[in-house]
């Protein structure tokens, strides 16, 4: 058993006992803290599979960007300990069926192919590479998500700043919610 | 080179719609010389484009540039979307007839909507009016250029959002608001239709683009697969056709036309007569080979057949000068449709053309009228406007000369192709000689209700003092368009000869050009019918041009004698009608009544309710509460097992239950609640994994 | 267990594992955030397959030498990121105006 299983069999582990703790938890701040783990689990699948750039940009972006933002959020809105944010288990039981059996189909689904003829991952830098892709072949799409990224954040700015239009908006969401 | 241009055709417009979204407000007059200069800058390009196909006058012209837009292949299994401009004879003359009347419309808006200058805090709209005008028309454009059906699909419902903010763009006004949706949810049945008829086609041939598609049907692609026990290309055609009964508001869904009369004008004129409704007819000429391979081409001409007539009966008895034209538009779309079904798309795209440019022109005429009359637009408050307003008099009256058919115009020469087609038709098939009397019948209508509207708005004694008197002659930019669009209204224009017989040429034979416009690939051994119908026209085409100029004179005769000289009183003409057929038409046919009572209220609304009320007393109650019970007393093994076999019944969809399952989910979409709409989408996901045998 | 870092089905299958996760989260968390999370568990489920496909089945896509896996995988990656910013945005504003992020009551657009 070379060390890259292991890694890799880590890596399941880790990522799936967290990303069960991110669905199970009642607490919402142990559920995002755990989080964390799932999401190092999938950059160390990357560097497993030879994506170094992808495994970084995962730490930084996820682990280091988005997760904070999600801890802010939780930390910001919500009395974390109150007793009203603990779910019951009847709201888990539609969703956990229906997510068993999808989980079923697509497992199904993957067993039944033909996976026969796997390569090996190999372990060149890839930043080289995906630089000249980003400019090569997918500039277009590049500069497509660099606007979407823009406008994400300039909206993201705008609903958030509390100024006077959106809350006439809210005024009038309010007066249509009670008639 | 030419591809370029192309690109710029549709560039030019979409650019200038994203200027004025953004800064148009600020700019100098509100940013409408901008939209209207930009299609200006498309029109030139399409004369370009038009001035190489005409030169080098070949039927097989076409220019072609395709690329990958989304390639997922593997080296085993080629998977791709493709994009690509094809320009061939039709495209070049589509883009020119678009641009020229897109740009004559923006130009009359600049006066049209002239009262809606102001600042968009107060309310005005001036820029959004023309933002949308520009969206619309590069949606348009690039339809016409595209040379696949993907993206011609994508450009189909740019227009049709177009036309929903446009025919909503009094959106003060409840009636405007419910039109835009009225507008919007008819054309999505067609829509739905298009959409599976394309997505049978993808899956079938791997490829969207119209030369794979024509080669695809010529090497039997299609006659091999069946759908839903259909033939393949039967289904693809039908559904194709579905969208274009939407769009062109073919019967049974025409009901959305006439209320999106609630528009501006110049919208009423560039999308709902021009231009947006006859991409339905371009799309039926692309997918020619298809109707014709499946055998949908009857279908085709009894839609198109049934339209025409029963429009043009209604646009007999309406008041509303604009609802007249919307009926007529109808009724001419129907003749297209009804000429594509015979068989003879070249002359139904001849009168796709003729009749954009003329209809365009009769829409800003009554525009005018209506301007000058302060908004009115009844048309027994207005009379006697040949004086106040000569210059739209004049050209309302050669429009209006043309679409009756009046020999020298341009509508004589292309219904008058039609006519000789039909009846050629006929007399190769005589079950089909019902088509026949639909398109005489309709012919002499059209003659009589466009008189009527003639006689009644400029003839006569003033009956709406008031308004009379202040109304006067429209200022240049709003007569202009008008006089080159009517100049564009004769039949010289089109055939090269004065009379549209053929002889009389003025420019040579080769003015003929567009009946030689580069055929679709045809179905092999299609040939043979298509030279038979030739021949046949051929031979009706005399007694044809007779009998419709017969007509025609006798419904212009009538109503001049009813409405103009008042000889023939109109209430007592009305009165010879059957009471149940008047109030039928005065009903629309109850088609509107039936759509909302019957098929809204009595079968879609029920099933929901019921579907609700199950949802509440079982699944709510029994379901989710039995399981809290369940788990919290830990006893209650009947609760689970009942539990257990709701659930069972309800994602089997054993024992009838399935239905209960849909309402369920329908129910849920409007309860306002994200994760419900998740949960139906995994539900859906479940459900076809049980169907396929998956789990 | 000899293998397994080039087993292509255990990648999918632990994708899939980290996407049903996210299902449940997605559909039975109560808060905004939680909802949030189990879409973020399933973006990451399916990048992870992107990039798998990509080290393990070589050869099979055309041009497999721009890397499109991974170049996907990184575009799901920022939408993410924007995602995240929005999500935020939306949560802080609707906090603010109605003191919670219960999904469930945040139902204005029910029919």
């Amino acid at each position: 058993m070379a060390v890259s299983d292991l890694f890799v069999a880590f890596c399941f582990l880790l990522g799936g006992a967290a990303a069960f703790f991110t669905a199970f938890h009642p607490n919402i701040l142990y559920a995002a803290i755990s989080l964390i783990g799932s999401l190092v689990a999938v950059a160390g699948l990357y560097g497993a599979l030879g994506a170094d750039f992808l495994a970084a940009a995962q730490l930084i972006i996820y682990v280091g960007g988005i997760l904070i933002v999600i801890l802010f959020a939780v930390m910001m809105s919500e009395d974390i300990y109150k007793r009203r944010f603990f779910e019951g288990a009847k709201k888990y039981f539609l969703p956990a069926l229906a997510a068993a059996i999808t989980f079923a189909g697509l497992v199904k689904i993957t067993l039944s192919a033909d996976w026969s003829g796997a390569t090996k991952p190999d372990f060149e830098p890839t930043s080289r590479a995906m630089g000249w892709a980003l400019v090569g072949p997918y500039a277009l799409v590049f500069q497509y998500v660099v606007v979407v990224l823009l406008s994400g954040l300039i909206g993201a700015v705008i609903i958030a700043r509390p100024a006077l239009k959106m809350k006439k908006i809210d005024e009038d969401l309010e007066r249509l919610g009670e008639d | 080179m030419l591809v370029n241009l192309a690109l710029a055709i549709v560039l030019l417009p979409l650019s200038a719609y994203f200027i004025l979204t953004v800064v148009g407000d600020r700019l100098p007059r509100q940013g409408d010389w901008l939209s209207t200069g930009a299609i200006f800058g498309s029109f030139l390009c399409a004369l370009r484009i038009f001035g190489e196909m005409w030169s080098s006058f070949d039927p097989a012209w076409v220019v072609q540039k395709t690329w990958a837009w989304m390639d997922l292949s593997t080296l085993n299994v080629p998977w791709k979307l493709e994009m690509g401009v094809r320009l061939d004879n039709i495209s070049a003359t589509m883009l020119l007839m678009v641009t020229l009347c897109a740009t004559l419309i923006h130009l009359f808006s600049t006066g049209y909507m002239r009262d809606h200058h102001g600042k968009p805090e107060d309310g005005y709209r001036y820029t959004s009016f023309f933002s949308y005008l520009s969206l619309f028309t590069a949606a348009m454009l690039g339809l016409v250029i595209s040379d696949n059906f993907f993206s011609l699909f994508m450009c189909w419902e740019v227009m049709g959002l177009c036309s929903y903010l446009l025919i909503g763009f009094y959106r003060h006004k409840p009636s405007a608001a419910n039109a835009s949706l009225k507008a919007f949810m008819t054309t999505r049945v067609g829509d739905l239709g298009l959409f599976l008829g394309l997505l049978a086609m993808f899956a079938i041939l791997k490829s969207f683009r119209f030369d794979d598609v024509y080669a695809g049907i010529n090497s039997g692609a299609f006659s091999t697969e069946t759908i839903v026990g259909v033939s393949a290309a039967f289904f693809i055609g039908l559904g194709i056709f579905i969208g274009t009964v939407g769009k062109s508001a073919q019967f049974p869904l025409q009901i959305w036309l006439p209320d999106a009369m609630e528009g501006p004008t110049p919208v009423s004129a560039l999308i709902h007569a021009a231009t947006m409704v006859s991409a339905g007819i371009y799309l039926i000429i692309r997918i020619f080979p298809m109707l014709e391979y499946g055998g949908v081409l009857p279908i085709v001409a009894y839609v198109g057949g049934f339209t025409c007539f029963f429009a043009a009966i209604l646009a007999i008895k309406q008041n509303d000068i604009k609802k007249v034209l919307a009926y007529s538009t109808l009724s001419q779309l129907g003749y297209m449709v009804l000429a594509l079904g015979v068989g003879a798309y070249s002359v139904g795209f001849f009168h796709l053309i003729t009749h954009a440019v003329f209809k365009a022109c009769l829409f800003m005429a009554s525009g005018a009228v209506i301007y000058a009359m302060h908004h009115e637009q009844d048309m027994r408050h207005m009379g006697g406007l040949k004086k106040k307003l000569p210059i739209t008099f004049a050209c309302m009256l050669i429009t209006t000369l043309a679409i009756s058919g009046v020999p020298g115009f341009s509508g004589f020469a292309s219904k008058d192709l039609i006519l000789g087609n039909v009846m050629g038709y006929a007399h190769l098939h005589p079950q089909h000689y019902l088509l026949v009397f639909f398109g005489f019948a309709t012919a002499a209508m059209t003659a009589f209700y466009m008189f009527r509207l003639i006689f009644m708005t400029f003839w006569g004694e003033p009956h709406d003092h008031h308004h009379y008197d202040e109304a006067h002659e429209v200022s240049w930019n709003m007569w202009l368009p008008l006089a080159i669009l009517a100049s564009l209204s004769f039949c010289v224009v089109y055939t090269g000869s004065i009379t549209g017989l053929g002889f009389d040429k003025i420019f040579g034979s080769a003015n003929e050009w567009i009946l030689k416009l580069n055929p679709a690939p045809m179905v092999e051994g299609a040939e043979g019918s298509r030279l038979a119908l030739e021949e046949a026209a051929h031979h009706a085409h005399v007694p044809t041009m007779i009998l419709s100029i017969i007509l025609a004179g006798a419904g212009i005769l009538f109503s001049y004698l009813v409405y103009g000289s008042k000889k023939i009183s109109a209430a007592k003409l009305e009165s010879l009608w059957p009471r149940f057929v008047q109030r039928a038409i005065d009903n629309l046919y109850y088609f509107d009544a039936f759509y909302i009572k019957v098929l809204i209220k009595k079968i879609f609304l029920p099933f929901s309710d019921k579907n609700a009320k199950f949802d509440d007393a079982v699944i709510d109650r029994v379901m989710v509460d039995g399981w809290k019970d369940a788990t919290m007393v830990g006893q209650k093994a009947s609760g689970i097992f009942d539990d257990m076999v709701i659930d069972g019944v309800m994602v089997d969809g054993a024992g009838g239950a399935f239905p209960t399952a849909i309402g369920s989910s329908l129910r849920h979409l409007q309860n306002g609640k994200v994760q419900r709409y998740l949960m139906v989408a995994v539900v859906a996901l479940m459900l076809l994994f049980l169907f396929r045998g998956v789990v | 267990m000899a293998g397994l870092a080039t087993y292509l089905p255990a990648y999918l299958i632990f994708a899939l594992l980290l996407f049903s996760f996210g299902l449940i989260a997605a559909l039975a968390r109560r808060s905004a955030i939680g909802i949030f999370m189990g879409v973020e568990l399933m973006l990451n489920g399916a990048a992870l397959n992107f990039v798998a496909f990509q080290a393990l089945r070589k050869g099979v896509i055309a041009n497999d030498s721009w890397l499109h896996g991974h170049i996907f995988s990184l575009f799901i990656i920022v939408l993410a990121a924007i995602e995240a910013a929005v999500a935020l945005a939306i949560v802080l504003r609707v906090f603010g105006s109605r003191q919670t992020i219960d999904a469930d009551r945040a139902d204005q657009l029910r029919g």
